[in-house]
């Protein structure tokens, strides 16, 4: 097998769990594919070395992460400034809860209920903000300590467990609140 | 609903969302980029060493390495006596042109002392102050912009 199709299997058995940490982490599906693509740039660089190593996974996961904060700290600010932030005045003094049960997209097991309600955490998960969401996701899905989410994000311990807790609130009343049909 | 419980709730909730798929786009995306850098950055054979060359290529290399030993053990001699010579016809040469040179740049550099002296040193305090003030203009701007524009603001 020559060394392209052996990366080509690499991506193709990895590429789901990276672009599933970026997914949740921006909550955009177009910088997560940006994201990824990098992600699996930086592993061919070192794919002599990581290409066959049992910690691939936990490699990957960990680049990943790295560069979707950097995405965040380094783009989505600056962004931000020119579009968000008239979003943001303009949807101000609007609960979360609000916006968390604005309508979901209809997909086609919509009618399901198990899946009807995996499909609005997704949503609300993807609603939160960036402080919420990183926080939150990294604690649940990547199994970060308070503590190193803390340096990881580099702000205080005491808001990334408000934050999470805040991001909690928000997804309980997303599962809780009965709603009317989709 | 006690808060533990809550917190449980949502983390089996959200442990329970399917993991999201690629779309189909990653991976040629990713096959063409890795292509694009590797025209780019075209492979370097890997550097040989010598007890790897071939038997001819080692043997051609001693012989023109003794050959090379041979030669300047032959003709150094004769090339340090003429160096010997051409360096102190050199010297005589250059020796007052040197010293003319030095002048020059004594001159000028009393020039540059006595320029200073009137114009310069009476204001310098002032420039100093004045590119200080701006300093701190500059830092002060660049750390609002960065907590308005550049993130700061975000973290909030």
């Amino acid at each position: 097998m020559t060394d392209a199709a052996r990366f080509e299997a690499f991506v193709r058995e990895y590429q789901d769990m990276v672009f599933g940490v970026a997914l949740r982490l921006l909550a955009n599906a177009a910088e997560a594919e940006d994201v990824s693509q990098t992600v699996f740039l930086k592993a061919f660089e070192r794919f002599a070395e990581i290409g066959e190593s049992p910690a691939v996974a936990g490699w990957l996961k960990t680049v990943a992460t790295n560069t979707c904060l950097n995405h965040l700290s380094r783009y989505r600010a600056r962004w931000r400034l020119f579009s968000e932030l008239q979003r943001d005045d303009a949807s101000e003094g609007e609960p979360l809860e609000a916006v968390l049960m604005a309508p979901v997209p209809a997909t086609v097991d919509v009618d399901m209920e198990a899946g009807d309600r995996q499909q609005r955490l997704e949503c609300a998960l993807q609603r939160l903000p960036d402080h919420q969401r990183v926080p939150l996701v990294l604690y649940h899905f990547e199994d970060k300590s308070y503590q190193d989410i803390a340096a990881l994000l580099n702000v205080s311990l005491a808001k990334v467990k408000t934050d999470i807790h805040r991001g909690r609130e928000a997804l309980r009343k997303a599962l809780t609140t009965d709603h009317g049909p989709a | 609903m006690d808060p533990r419980e809550t917190d449980d709730a949502v983390h089996r909730a959200l442990r329970a969302l399917p993991p999201p798929r690629a779309p189909h786009t990653l991976l040629p995306r990713v096959m063409a980029a890795v292509a694009q850098q590797q025209n780019a950055m075209p492979a370097r054979p890997a550097p040989r060493t010598w007890a790897a060359w071939p038997v001819l290529w080692q043997v051609a290399s001693i012989a023109a390495l003794l050959l090379l030993s041979t030669g300047i053990f032959l003709v150094w001699p004769a090339v340090w006596t003429v160096v010997r010579s051409y360096s102190a016809t050199a010297w005589s040469f250059a020796a007052p042109r040197v010293l003319n040179l030095a002048a020059g740049v004594s001159a000028v550099a009393t020039l540059g002392s006595i320029v200073w002296n009137v114009f310069l040193q009476p204001i310098v305090g002032y420039v100093m102050v004045w590119i200080l003030l701006m300093s701190v203009a500059c830092t002060a701007f660049g750390a609002a912009l960065g907590r308005v524009a550049l993130g700061g603001a975000s973290q909030s």
